[in-house]
């Protein structure tokens, strides 16, 4: 029946149209008109006068995805498309640098950057479980919550304080209150050595799983990579430093800054111009307000302004400075390999 | 192994040489796209799925070796004819002078022939 031949072409056209959808729009059409008229000529020669011949017509002509296979192909005169040169990559461990970095030095940008340290040292496939375990157990918080979270620890034990509002008129700066604390322990020595020990057992762990990662990270398969394809700049390094440049002084002043810069030196992402400027941009802001400070009489600051003042351009300095080697970062040349 | 198989060295063969076939059967005359791929079919071992011939066509237009140009058919639209050009006819010709030779040293290589 001709209808039944009818549909049957238009169900294969369907399927070649469908196959071919990702062709360019002029080969696509191409294709498609020269199948339709060879349909056309063979029922127009009479070899598709019944719904065997017809499918046996489609038969003949295979598969759309072959043809559209067919189609993708430029080779002429048998010579092999041009293949993307290959190069064997050993594959790094930027990942658990990372993870390693935020897990210790990260912890100083509190919880945050820990967490991101965990979410790195849980997503890498070059850990055990219960590596990972450890790594997370040791310590939760990382070691800067130790030197955060210490000193109230300590006081806490049964110290009593008293305070009295200091007079005015001393000469200091807003509201001071003098406060007193009589018995408590204080900082005994075991507290100083269980802190010591808080804080250098997660380094220790660190390094340890840090050369696990790189041991394990040697024996696996090079990586078949094509030359035009971009490593990407951004490893575990670059992500912690610009992590803390740019949010850790928000909450604890300077020194999340310094440590992100001394990061960004280690790296080799940026050149050594940038890195300066950076640094710079960096410094300036945070270390003017000690400055200040130091300086007394004509640049003070009163009181609460000038707190504010060192919580907040000190930050500012380390946001400008992440901004800056971010998009530097992004625009690095292809040609330089880590 | 099946004459379509992948593996099967001779349709790496084929796909290399197809193309010299249709510059062949074009040199003689024009075409349409059915004749031709009819003709094709009918040497033996030579076309596995005729609908691959029309993009190794446009392949060959692409590269300047064919034209085509519309011409009245007497039943139904105007349809295509494939003609062969000067540099398809070049290239053709110089790709039977190597596989003369090739075919030649191949026969005489495999069992049966004159080693």
């Amino acid at each position: 029946m001709t209808t039944t031949v009818d549909a049957l072409v238009v169900a294969y056209l369907d399927r070649l149209n469908h196959a071919a959808r990702d062709l360019p729009p002029d080969r696509r059409s191409e294709l498609l008109e020269s199948i339709g008229e060879h349909i056309s000529a063979a029922r127009a020669a009479g070899a598709a006068a019944d719904e065997a011949a017809v499918r046996t017509l489609l038969d003949r002509l295979g598969e759309p995805d072959d043809i559209v296979a067919a189609a993708r192909d430029d080779r002429v005169g048998g010579e092999p498309a041009a293949t993307p040169q290959l190069v064997a990559v050993q594959p790094g461990t930027g990942r658990e640098l990372g993870a390693v970095l935020m897990l210790t030095v990260g912890s100083l940008l509190p919880v945050i950057g820990w967490l991101a340290g965990v979410a790195l040292l849980w997503s890498s496939r070059r850990w055990r479980t219960r590596e990972k375990i450890l790594g997370t157990l040791v310590v939760p918080g990382g070691p800067a919550v130790v030197v955060l979270l210490g000193p109230l620890a300590v006081r806490g034990s049964a110290e009593v304080s008293t305070c009295v509002e200091a007079p005015a008129g001393a000469g200091l700066p807003g509201t001071v209150y003098l406060c007193d604390s009589t018995g408590g322990g204080g900082a005994g020595w075991e507290s100083f050595l269980v802190g010591a020990l808080l804080i250098l057992a997660p380094v220790v762990v660190a390094v340890l799983l840090l050369r696990a990662a790189r041991r394990r990270a040697a024996l696996e398969e090079p990586v078949l990579r094509a030359v035009t394809q971009q490593t990407s700049p951004w490893g575990g390094l670059e992500v912690a430093a610009l992590l803390l440049l740019a949010v850790g002084a928000f909450v604890v002043p300077v020194v999340p800054l310094l440590v992100g810069l001394a990061l960004v030196c280690a790296s080799r992402q940026w050149s050594t111009g940038t890195k300066g400027v950076a640094a710079a941009l960096v410094l300036l802001p945070a270390l003017l307000l000690p400055a200040f400070y130091l300086s007394g009489g004509a640049f003070q600051l009163p009181g609460q302004e000038g707190l504010f003042a060192l919580y907040t351009v000190g930050p500012v300095g380390g946001l400008l400075g992440a901004t800056l080697l971010a998009v530097t970062l992004g625009r690095r040349p292809v040609a330089s390999a880590r | 192994m099946e004459p379509g198989s992948a593996r099967n060295p001779l349709s790496q063969l084929r796909r290399g040489v197809l193309e010299y076939c249709v510059l062949s059967l074009l040199g003689d005359e024009q075409l349409y796209g059915f004749d031709l791929v009819r003709r094709l079919s009918d040497v033996d071992g030579m076309v596995i799925s005729e609908g691959t011939i029309y993009p190794l066509l446009s392949r060959l237009r692409r590269e300047g070796w064919v034209t085509t140009t519309w011409a009245e058919s007497g039943s139904g639209p105007p349809r295509r004819y494939y003609a062969v050009t000067a540099d398809g006819s070049r290239a053709l010709h110089d790709f039977a002078a190597d596989w003369r030779r090739f075919r030649d040293s191949v026969d005489h290589l495999m069992p049966g022939g004159s080693l």
